[in-house]
């Protein structure tokens, strides 16, 4: 997905707030596998995955006005929608059984890249196993500090720290000439 | 930015906060433009995980009912 032209994206999504629903449909087929991929992993629901797709796109198309590039490539700002949608249907829903934090089974779901082309990767490896665990299962399942607390089997105040500190450690990895990092 | 403020970014961009801690959140995106950038900076950096992902066919009817 992320390799498809993204000025195409950004034209359907001009022509999306000019009312165009040709574009909006076109918009939907070239994007809606990666978007449908991201909910069906949070939500760990295909009916609900489903139900968060449909709002997710009406959110998408009405407000396709307010992207501009710099909130980044046009098909990130749509997952962060979609990732936005689902993680507000997890906290409101009652707990689902949790995933392990096995790494295998983590990254047999999203596997890491052979070649670590994207610097977020290559970050994550410079962390130490638990905080790079509960970073992916944070980003990928959209756990909350207290259900990564559960999964770990550590006290909350502990999971907290661990990703406060991944986080900081991950931001000093990406962005080395920050001083301020 | 504060430091704190940048962690929050990123824990919010992350998706481990609660309910009512990305609610206040939110309300800082609409309301500070430099924390809606912190956002938007942490959105660039973790987003490109999701290229691990491999796309996933929704079923035809979720098209049908938008």
């Amino acid at each position: 997905m992320l390799t498809q032209p993204e000025e195409l994206l950004l034209e359907l999504l001009r022509a999306t707030v000019l009312g165009d629903q040709i574009a909006s449909a076109e918009l939907y087929r070239i994007t809606s596998g990666k978007l449908y991929a991201i909910a069906s992993r949070m939500l760990r629901r295909a009916d609900t995955a489903s139900d968060a797709l449909q709002e997710a796109y009406v959110r998408i198309w009405t407000q396709s006005g307010d992207y501009d590039v710099d909130k980044g490539q046009p098909i990130h700002w749509m997952a962060a929608i979609v990732r936005h949608v689902c993680i507000d249907m997890l906290r409101r829903t009652a707990s689902q059984p949790l995933p392990s934090p096995d790494l295998q089974e983590i990254e047999e779901v999203v596997p890491p890249h052979d070649i670590v082309s994207v610097d977020v990767d290559r970050c994550l490896r410079r962390l130490d196993a638990t905080q790079s665990k509960a970073i992916l299962m944070a980003f990928y399942f959209g756990l909350s500090h207290a259900e990564l607390a559960q999964v770990f089997a550590v006290p909350l105040g502990t999971m907290k720290s661990t990703i406060r500190r991944a986080v900081a450690r991950l931001k000093e990895c990406l962005d080395p000439d920050d001083v301020n990092a | 930015m504060p430091e704190v403020s940048e962690d929050l970014a990123g824990e919010f961009v992350l998706g481990a906060l609660e309910a009512n801690e990305r609610s206040a959140v939110e309300r800082r995106i609409r309301n500070e433009p430099d924390f809606r950038r912190a956002v938007d900076a942490w959105s660039h950096r973790l987003m490109p995980l999701l290229e691990r992902m491999s796309p996933v066919i929704p079923p035809a009817s979720t098209w049908a009912a938008i």
